[in-house]
């Protein structure tokens, strides 16, 4: 069997593996950056998924919301037994789309506003907005 | 012994009950911390692209706010309360000891400022406890001891991760465990102690937020803890609200209380620990259990 | 031609076109001088409205530097192009249903938390205010902090145009001002009471008086003031 890669598609791996800097194909699938992650109930598709859908060069991948509801906690990055830091290609990830000017949330809707109560600490709100909003 | 000290936003806001134990609990243990004059938001999160440097200039600013008061106080180290904060210097810190470009361009850039020269040493408060008072020291000076109390430990992501900022083994984190038997407390071992608890996920995406939440809260009252002990406000802000909700829906049985490890130091530390007792009037109620 | 004493002329380049003006104007006048006629981006003339905000560069120099136009004179060689508005976010907001809670502004302006510190804002700032310091007051809810570093702010939005993040600096210390004049700084209770007596009608009996005076005894009057 055949695979081609669409030249969009070898551009969004080159994307991310500059990006990041990592190595794409490093990844050998064995699924544990997965079966780490805190929030993978949250994810549309699987962080080992999405290295695999990149690795394929499948625009796909950018339809996932999985990278947005990464929350950078690097267990994926400090289990890896092939070393890929994940946290990393999840990041160039959220910059292929923020680069594209496809900012995840907008901080004049009235959703985010409202989620801005009074208790928040700062720092949950400039997290969300420094990897939400380019 | 002085040392410089980078406060962050939140520790001025939520975290305000962490800074002002912490600063009493430097003063009981015979070291000051002293906050930089000016300083600026570290950034929260690293960010983690190759090409972006913009992101790590309020990180360097402080860098460089650390490097004008070190050379009054004698001293390369700055001491941060957060961990998220913690987190941020110490990973812009270290791209700067691994690319010297990088910096050199930052300089460059930024010439309104000294050069930062990459010589900072970030540590968090536990650290400062740990390696340069260190647990001894501290048992010696406990004027309240916990006993009878159930404490958890929880470390979160930002003090262990990445394995190049970490103090601490990654996995199995003793330091703030260590801190606490010192302290007279019972230390239980929660296999959760190093999981994230949801972080900025809180704003976006709740529900991950809970389910995080859950998971930590469950294995930590499974093994009995009266209280879960925590060096970060987020943590403690989403394990609070977390809880809240949870019980609300009914997912929990009860709350812990989550409370920062300063706040404990304070209440075994200090003859002036009243005001602390009244707001944690389990750990009152524990502390008579032993019938003293 | 030559006259004696004649003042030396300078080259300026405004939007480009160069123009000899002598030297010693201010840019305003510079500019007038060549031509312009001011509608909009002239207003105080003196420093404080802050209409006249100006981008310049000298000769040889790479950095883009700012004015007030009414301020700064000209030097040979210069381009210089003024901004008369900025086409700022501005938000609409009830003070008095405002609080001091630390996310208050926060909540107005989201944008400061996309603050890198990049100092753009200080080093543009013609009344060389600490703007980045005064955001990042704000955004962690010092707002006397914030309030007493944009106090001498005017408004020209400078500030703003050279943000990298899009935040609005000058409206920041503006909304800073207001709510540490509410809710933090005393009350001028003085101010309070000198206005409760002037409701009360202590001056009444003085006007009345003096609206039946012919005007030479006005004049008279008024000669006749005691001043300090």
């Amino acid at each position: 069997m055949v695979f081609t890669v669409s030249e969009k598609g070898l551009e969004l791996r080159k994307n991310v593996e500059e990006i990041s800097g990592q190595n794409i194909f490093q990844c050998y699938q064995c699924g544990k950056c997965s079966a780490t992650c805190p929030v993978v109930d949250s994810m549309d598709m699987a962080p080992n998924k999405i290295i695999r859908f990149v690795q394929m060069g499948d625009l796909e991948v950018l339809d996932q919301n999985t990278f947005w509801v990464c929350a950078a906690c690097f267990t994926c990055s400090a289990r890896c037994p092939r070393s890929v830091d994940i946290a990393k290609i999840m990041e160039a990830l959220r910059n292929v789309m923020l680069r594209n000017k496809q900012d995840f949330i907008n901080i004049y809707s009235k959703e985010f506003i409202e989620k801005m109560i009074e208790e928040i600490p700062q720092m949950a709100i400039v997290a969300a907005i420094k990897k939400g909003v380019w | 012994m002085e040392y410089p000290y980078y406060p962050g936003c939140t520790l001025k806001t939520t975290g305000k009950k962490d800074e002002e134990a912490a600063l009493e609990v430097a003063k009981l243990l015979g070291f000051e911390l002293k906050e930089l004059p000016t300083w600026t938001c570290c950034g929260v999160v690293y960010n983690l692209t190759s090409d972006v440097m913009a992101d790590h200039l309020s990180a360097t600013r402080t860098l460089i706010r650390a490097q004008e008061m070190g050379r009054e106080l004698k001293t390369n180290k700055l001491v941060t309360l957060c961990s998220m904060c913690y987190n941020v210097l110490k990973q812009v810190n270290l791209m700067y000891k691994n690319n010297p470009d990088k910096l050199n361009n930052v300089n460059l850039f930024m010439d309104t400022e000294e050069d930062y020269l990459g010589n900072i040493e970030i540590m968090h408060f536990l650290e400062v406890l740990y390696n340069d008072i260190g647990p001894e020291m501290i048992k010696a000076k406990v004027k309240t001891p916990l006993t009878n109390l159930k404490v958890d430990p929880y470390y979160g992501c930002m003090l262990l991760r990445p394995k190049t900022i970490a103090f601490d083994d990654q996995d199995a984190p003793h330091v703030m465990g260590d801190i606490l038997s010192a302290l007279g407390a019972k230390v239980i071992e929660n296999p959760m102690t190093v999981e994230c608890c949801g972080a900025h996920q809180i704003i976006t995406n709740k529900e991950a937020v809970l389910d995080c939440v859950q998971r930590i809260v469950k294995a930590s009252q499974s093994r009995g803890a009266d209280v879960i002990v925590t060096p970060c406000p987020l943590c403690q802000y989403n394990l609070t609200t977390g809880q809240k909700s949870l019980f609300e829906k009914g997912k929990i049985n009860h709350q812990t209380p989550v409370i920062y490890l300063s706040e404990l130091l304070i209440i075994s530390l200090s003859d002036n620990n009243q005001d602390y007792l009244k707001d944690y009037k389990f750990i009152k109620d524990k502390l008579e259990e032993r019938g003293g | 031609m030559a006259e004696k004493n004649q003042i030396p002329l300078v080259s300026v380049f405004i939007m480009g076109k160069e123009y000899k003006v002598p030297s010693g104007l201010t840019l305003m006048k510079a500019m007038e001088y060549a031509g312009y006629r001011y509608t909009r981006g002239a207003g105080c003339r003196a420093g404080f409205c802050g209409a006249c905000a100006t981008i310049y560069r000298l000769k040889d120099d790479y950095r883009l530097k700012s004015a007030l136009a009414c301020q700064t004179t000209v030097d040979d060689g210069m381009y210089l192009v003024q901004l008369p508005f900025t086409p700022a976010n501005k938000k609409k907001y009830d003070v008095e249903k405002l609080n001091i809670a630390h996310n208050v502004i926060l909540k107005e302006y989201p944008e400061i938390a996309r603050c890198i510190s990049c100092n753009s804002c200080t080093k543009v700032c013609p009344q060389e205010l600490k703007v980045m310091d005064y955001v990042q007051a704000s955004l962690r809810g010092d707002i006397e902090k914030a309030a007493i570093l944009s106090f001498d702010c005017v408004q020209c939005g400078l500030c703003a145009f050279r943000c990298p993040a899009e935040i609005t600096q000058y409206h920041v210390g503006q909304l800073a001002r207001r709510l540490n004049g509410k809710f933090v700084a005393p009350k001028a209770m003085h101010t309070e009471e000198a206005v409760a007596k002037l409701n009360s009608g202590i001056t009444k009996k003085e006007i009345s008086k003096l609206k039946v005076l012919k005007l030479a005894e006005i004049k008279d009057l008024y000669k006749k003031r005691v001043t300090e």
